[in-house]
């Protein structure tokens, strides 16, 4: 379903260059749960990236569902992330201005679904995440494992195909943390979506399903469990 | 579409304190743009008015090469207002005849308290046909009107204090007849004027033509006969029907616009320089909500990272802030014209009292007393597209300028 050939990314920092993928290839089925681990600096952030088509590659070519995305227009990748693409980020990244019901419904706005439907879906979803009762409040009125909870809940409402987590668990405490891998497992089965995730908590490597490391931008294991 | 507007207007309520910051000087440049605006245009509508009411009409007939020559006084090129009877009679405008001469005004030690003289502007006027087209005889503030065959004189009453004249007093002019002969005469101060137009108050000399026609040897010619059309574009092009007409039978018309020449460049250099004054204020104002706005913008680099992650496209993040911006304008738009209106009207309904500014030096307005602003609604409707368009724009540059970071770059934004 992914599939990433001889993925090269080179940043330039200042006066030196930093070689952050060295030739990745890897495919990734529908439907795993796949943890992509390493060190700060290894490059997982940036493959992950680029698979969510929010970054250019210097070279190689990533295919999802047979398309090349790497090709598509600014606009194009714009929609395709709309249409395929769940993302999860650290700092869950809400709309503060928004409850966590808008927040979640924001996802199905961009897509063009009509006000009513998308927040009947959102409610629906934010009961599946344990949120049902907190639909109203705002994200400063959430805790953390809460907000995360609203960031998956966004990230899944619009059943994508792939569902990107950068460090999902890094702002949480670790009893948290394991009941928001709980809840993803439980949604990756359920849904039927692939998740991706970028981490290097230890705790995130032991629920994935198949668990690729890296280091120095280059695949240095790739366990499937 | 519709969540972004939503959107907007829940951003610009999280961020009260800056929205109101930034409307605010939208709100205080467009205060004094209005403010500014009615004051100008006040001047102007008045100063005009007064213009043509107390000097120029709506135009004057002169003989040829007068007008080129007027600072020198040539009453040899006059003439007999006899010849523009068939021309104005069935014009339905109001027209009296004047001769303008130069000369010096003499005045001695009791009853004046000292001795004197003032060299200035004579202008003899027909004491009956005058209110026909100016309203001189409305600003006689003490004594009496000027009398056909007598003479007398009329002086404003600036000039009448400064010389310390008074109603019975007799002053001698000293001026040249048509011929270039010296000629001096004497003349009673009969009236005193006080004059919207502070030209008349300061310098006014006026005497009846009929004296000045005998003291002058003028054998009935007179310099110009001023025509009095009203006001409007109307009664200017019923002037200039009648050009044809005078060039037929040797004589020359001017308007009131080159009449009052000195007047329209004045008021056209003070217009841009009150213009540069208020491109100042709003220049400032942009800096303001520019400043305001792209720490609105820079503050949200990260959430809009996070948007167009999600698949919102570049479009609609301009649209969003768009939105806001507008919203900020308008209500500073709101804001400014409420104020703007707030601090115009006692202008208009008092004015400003600043003949002490104007009793020593002229400005070139044609005003004195009070100075009233006016309802200038066409700028008050500007000044708020002013407004919405100036939030707008400094939004449109603050939003290209985060959207070229790219989303990464965004995502780590700190």
């Amino acid at each position: 379903m992914i599939s990433v050939k001889n993925l090269q990314k080179t940043y330039i920092a200042g006066d030196s260059e930093v070689k952050a993928l060295r030739g990745v290839s890897m495919d990734i089925e529908k439907g795993e749960f796949i943890s992509i681990a390493g060190p700060s600096g290894s490059g997982k952030t940036t493959l992950l990236n680029l698979i969510g088509c929010i970054d250019t590659a210097d070279s190689g070519e990533i295919t999802i569902n047979g398309s090349s995305v790497l090709k598509l227009k600014r606009d194009e990748q714009a929609a395709f992330r709309r249409d395929y693409l769940g993302f999860v980020f650290q700092s869950y990244n809400l709309i503060p201005v928004l409850s966590a019901l808008e927040n979640v419904a924001f996802s199905l706005n961009l897509m063009g679904v009509d006000d009513r439907e998308a927040k009947e879906r959102s409610m629906a979803i934010l009961r599946e995440v344990g949120l049902e009762g907190m639909e109203n409040r705002r994200p400063g009125k959430l805790s953390g494992g809460q907000q995360q909870r609203v960031a998956i809940a966004r990230a899944i409402v619009k059943n994508p195909e792939i569902l990107l987590a950068d460090e999902p668990t890094a702002n949480l405490d670790s009893h948290t943390g394991k009941e928001i891998l709980e809840l993803m497992k439980t949604l990756n089965e359920k849904h039927k979506s692939t998740f991706v995730f970028a981490t290097h908590d230890p705790m995130v490597m032991d629920f994935a399903g198949r668990l690729v490391q890296l280091h120095d931008g280059e695949i240095q294991s790739d366990t499937r469990r | 579409m519709n969540y972004l507007p939503k959107m907007a207007f829940k951003n610009l309520a999280r961020y009260k304190k800056r929205t109101m910051i930034t409307a605010g000087a939208i709100a205080y440049g467009l205060m004094m743009f209005i403010l500014m605006q009615s004051l100008l245009t006040g001047i102007n509508k008045e100063s005009e008015t007064n213009l043509r009411l107390y000097e120029t009409a709506t135009g004057r007939i002169m003989a040829p090469g007068y007008w080129e020559d007027r600072e020198t006084f040539p009453l040899k090129k006059s003439f007999n207002p006899e010849v523009l009877t068939p021309v104005l009679k069935n014009s339905h405008a109001g027209y009296s005849p004047r001769i303008s001469f130069g000369g010096d005004l003499i005045f001695y030690k009791d009853p004046f308290p000292e001795d004197g003289s003032i060299p200035g502007r004579f202008t003899a006027i027909d004491p009956q046909r005058d209110s026909q087209v100016f309203k001189l005889k409305d600003s006689l503030v003490d004594g009496n009107w000027l009398v056909d065959g007598e003479p007398g004189i009329l002086l404003g009453s600036w000039l009448a204090e400064d010389i310390g004249a008074e109603i019975g007093s007799t002053v001698l002019v000293e001026t040249q007849t048509r011929d270039g002969y010296a000629q001096v005469f004497d003349l009673e101060i009969v009236g005193i004027l006080n004059c919207p137009n502070p030209e008349i108050t300061r310098s006014g000399m006026f005497l009846p033509l009929s004296v000045a026609d005998e003291y002058l040897e003028m054998n009935g010619n007179v310099t110009e006969m001023n025509i009095n059309f009203g006001s409007g574009k109307s009664a200017e092009s019923a002037f200039a029907t009648l050009v044809p007409e005078l060039e037929k039978i040797g004589l020359e018309a001017v308007d009131w616009h080159i009449l009052g020449a000195d007047f329209f460049a004045i008021s056209q250099a003070k217009g841009a320089g009150t213009g540069m004054i208020i491109f100042l204020i709003l220049i400032i104002a942009g800096v303001g909500i520019s400043n305001t706005m792209l720490m609105a913008v820079y503050e949200r680099v990260r959430e809009l990272g996070m948007m167009r992650a999600l698949g919102m496209r570049n479009r609609q993040i301009r649209a969003l802030f768009l939105w806001e911006s507008a919203g900020i304008g308008v209500l500073g738009g709101l804001y400014g014209v409420g104020l703007g209106a707030l601090v115009t009207w006692p202008l208009v309904k008092w004015g400003i009292d600043y003949s002490f500014l104007l009793r020593d030096s002229s400005f070139g307005y044609r005003l004195q007393g009070q100075m009233y602003g006016v309802w200038d609604f066409p700028s008050m409707i500007a000044a708020f597209a002013m407004g919405v368009g100036m939030a707008v724009l400094v939004a449109a540059f603050s939003t290209h300028r985060i959207l070229r970071l790219d989303i990464p770059a965004s995502l780590r934004f700190q």
